[in-house]
């Protein structure tokens, strides 16, 4: 419990300068004090010295002056000048008169007894004490000895007392370098968290600009789409001839399918949508890639692939790798405009990605390369080289969505002339889907007639519309604006499929209805519609079908009928 | 030790003393021989220890035998005065007086033949005190005048007899002591 005390204490002890010199100070204090109360023990010990030995001169010498022989008391007396701290001694009568005595030169032994308490004379001590025998008063002794005088004393403690002025010196010195150390330490992570808040604004100012980028381009791209769409309307409604009519309305629905696919793009690289995923043996692949991109490159761009026969198989949505492989060649190309050729390598990587195995794809050209600034934003959306009306940004965008929604991962290098490597690191998928492949295709789709289908979407425009587009199909269909009025249709009616938007206002989800209605009836066949939800991924794990949207009537109706089929079967 | 009972190794280091002897003299010069005798007996009373329990009486009594001046010269020093926590009384005797020794703790003999009460005292817890020059020789002390001074021949085998105690402060200013 104490331990935290103890390090604040000496965290604030090494950081405040003048704590150590308080120690310090107090160190020398204490022991000037020490050696005072030495001081005074050692005096009070002379004293006694002294004491006993003037007692013990008192005792012998109280024979000889009761009996008059002088002579004796003076050998008692002499004996004394042994002790070299002896000035002066004396023995007197008990008339007070000096009997025996002795001085040392330059001393002197009073004449006549005096009577007093041990005291200091100068640096001497001077002890009286009386000659008694048998409570007879005989004379008195008189010692006078050296106390060791002061500077003496004082030098004696000299070499200590500078032992001690060092330590307390080194104390505050320490203290103040540890103090002096600390601040700096202080102020080092004070900047480093004031950079810290600054680099986090900055990311957040460059995800501002990126989102501005992408939001901007995504607006530009669209209203040429809608004043694509809205002037084909018009044209249209004003168009007397069929042939010129369809025309139109192909222009527009030409439209509206860049639009999904920009939508796509958009989605794949935020990984907000559901993957289809399949497992691909890429060399198996190549042939489509191939003609895929023969139809998009110019004829002087030639392409090379080298995809050895034992890749491993990778598990990833074929046609936005298709799309990516497709964006990297126009890349490629788009950077050689006077020609040249493109490799399309694929190699095995053994735990590349964190220790996992993966397969490499690395498209290579001989362009004119990026400089280091352009390959550092090169994934961003909207970001482009190219010239105005040349590429939208969104190339490299969706490799990167699709890599990431992949689980693998992408690099860049390149060099201003020496031409561009992008490498893309996918999963090495393990065997155990191979079954997926095998459906019966063969087999005739149900067909969707006269079937009751419950509807269940919150857009009134969309229930309408998809509500006749299932019509279309020749079904009856039992339409709901949300889940809880789906649920009581399911209930109270036979419907043989349902088909349920997921993100809907309310308690309950489209994915809590489809839940709902699977827990009732386990064969029931569900499909989910949904264009932008997180939940899409969980509820495809669920293994309810989704559907994207925007769909077409025959999406929606081989949708409809694959799902019908795989319960019926 | 500082102070060895042997005062004889001492006997070089006399030549020492710086004010020695002189005093001395002096001190004992202005007394007559009377006056320092009373003292010195008056004062041998602390140096000796009698045996307890023997006696019962209340008084200290110091007997002196043929020296009227000494006695009364005692009389004035021992007025009001205790030995051992008795009040100390001073009595005359003569020679024929053998019988009231025994009511004395201290017989001094001033003159003449002092066999007859120091016999009488024989045995009994009575310093008795001598006078050799004067013809009283023997006691337990006995006074010697020497070199112009008083001083005191030690009997240890009579103090024996006589059950007492000397100090040996008291051994160690005598002049001679016999064993």
């Amino acid at each position: 419990m104490n331990l935290p005390l103890l390090q604040r204490f000496s965290r604030q002890l090494f950081e405040r300068r003048w704590i150590t010199g308080v120690i310090a100070l107090l160190l020398l204090l204490v022991s000037l004090l020490l050696g005072w109360q030495w001081e005074q023990r050692e005096n009070a010990n002379q004293v006694r010295q002294v004491t006993v030995q003037a007692r013990i001169l008192a005792g012998s010498v109280a024979g000889a002056l009761a009996f008059d022989d002088y002579q004796t008391a003076s050998e008692y007396l002499m004996a004394l000048r042994v002790n070299r701290n002896i000035e002066a001694a004396g023995v007197y009568n008990g008339n007070g008169n000096l009997v025996a005595g002795f001085a040392k030169p330059g001393e002197k032994v009073p004449r006549h007894a005096v009577r007093t308490a041990p005291r200091i004379e100068g640096a001497d001590l001077v002890v009286v004490e009386p000659v008694q025998q048998a409570k007879l008063e005989l004379g008195t002794v008189y010692l006078r000895a050296i106390v060791e005088p002061l500077t003496a004393r004082l030098s004696r403690y000299v070499a200590i007392g500078t032992i001690l002025l060092l330590a307390a010196l080194l104390i505050a010195v320490l203290g103040a370098s540890n103090a002096a150390a600390a601040a700096a330490n202080r102020q080092l992570l004070e900047q480093i968290a004031a950079r810290e808040m600054a680099e986090t604004a900055l990311r957040q100012a460059q995800k501002m600009e990126a989102l501005g980028q992408l939001t901007g381009g995504v607006a530009h791209d669209f209203n040429n789409l809608l004043m694509a769409a809205s002037s084909g309307l018009e044209l249209m409604q004003r168009a007397k001839e069929q042939t010129r009519r369809d025309k139109l309305s192909q222009g527009i629905r030409d439209a509206l399918d860049r639009g999904a696919q920009i939508t796509q793009q958009l989605l794949a690289f935020s990984r907000r949508t559901p993957l289809n995923s399949e497992v691909l043996q890429l060399d198996e692949h190549i042939d489509k890639l191939a003609s895929l991109l023969d139809h998009s490159l110019r004829e002087n761009v030639s392409v090379r692939f080298a995809f050895p026969p034992d890749l491993w198989p990778v598990e990833v949505d074929v046609s936005q790798f298709d799309v990516a492989i497709l964006n990297l060649a126009v890349n490629a190309k788009d950077a050689m405009p006077r020609g040249g050729r493109i490799c399309i390598t694929a190699a095995n990587r053994p735990n590349a990605l964190d220790g996992a195995d993966a397969v490499e794809i690395a498209v290579e050209d001989e362009g004119i390369g990026m400089s280091p600034e352009a390959t550092e934003k090169a994934f961003e959306p909207f970001f482009t080289t190219k010239e105005v009306g040349r590429g939208t940004g969104l190339g490299l965008s969706q490799v990167y969505g699709f890599v990431q929604a992949a689980g693998g991962t992408v690099s860049i290098a390149s060099e201003p002339g020496k031409g561009t490597t992008i490498t893309l690191l996918l999963p090495r998928s393990l065997p155990q889907t191979e079954t997926a492949a095998e459906s019966p295709l063969d087999e005739k789709p149900p067909s969707l007639k006269g079937l009751s289908i419950l509807l269940v979407e919150d857009d009134p425009n969309l229930n309408e519309l998809v509500g006749q587009m299932l019509e279309e199909q020749g079904t009856e269909v039992l339409a709901a604006r949300n889940a809880a009025e789906g649920l009581a249709l399911f209930e109270s009616h036979a419907v043989d499929a349902a088909l349920s938007d997921m993100v809907m206002p309310g308690e309950m989800g489209g994915l809590d209805l489809a839940r709902r209605m699977r827990a009732l009836r386990s064969d029931f066949p569900i499909v989910l519609m949904t264009g932008y939800s997180a939940a899409a991924g969980p509820a495809a794990a669920e293994g309810f079908t989704v559907l994207r949207k925007p769909f077409t009537m025959a999406a929606l109706a081989s949708t409809l009928e694959a799902s019908l089929r795989d319960r019926a079967g | 030790m500082l102070f060895p009972g042997s005062s004889g190794r001492y006997a070089q280091r006399l030549a020492l003393a710086l004010l020695l002897g002189t005093w001395s003299s002096l001190a004992q010069a202005a007394a007559t021989e009377g006056e320092i005798k009373a003292a010195y007996l008056y004062k041998l009373a602390s140096f000796v220890r009698w045996p307890e329990g023997v006696d019962s009486s209340s008084k200290f009594t110091i007997c002196v035998a043929s020296r009227g001046d000494v006695a009364r010269l005692l009389e004035k020093l021992a007025d009001g005065q205790q030995v051992g926590g008795r009040a100390v009384m001073v009595e005359q005797l003569t020679s024929a007086q053998a019988a009231r020794v025994k009511e004395c703790q201290l017989l001094f003999v001033g003159r003449g033949n002092a066999d007859a009460l120091f016999k009488a005292a024989h045995g009994l817890p009575v310093l008795t005190v001598g006078d050799r020059n004067s013809g009283a020789r023997g006691g337990v002390v006995d006074f010697l005048f020497r070199d112009g001074r008083v001083r005191l021949v030690i009997d240890r085998g009579a103090a024996d007899t006589q059950h007492l105690e000397l100090s040996s402060k008291l051994l160690d200013v005598a002049v001679t002591v016999t064993p």
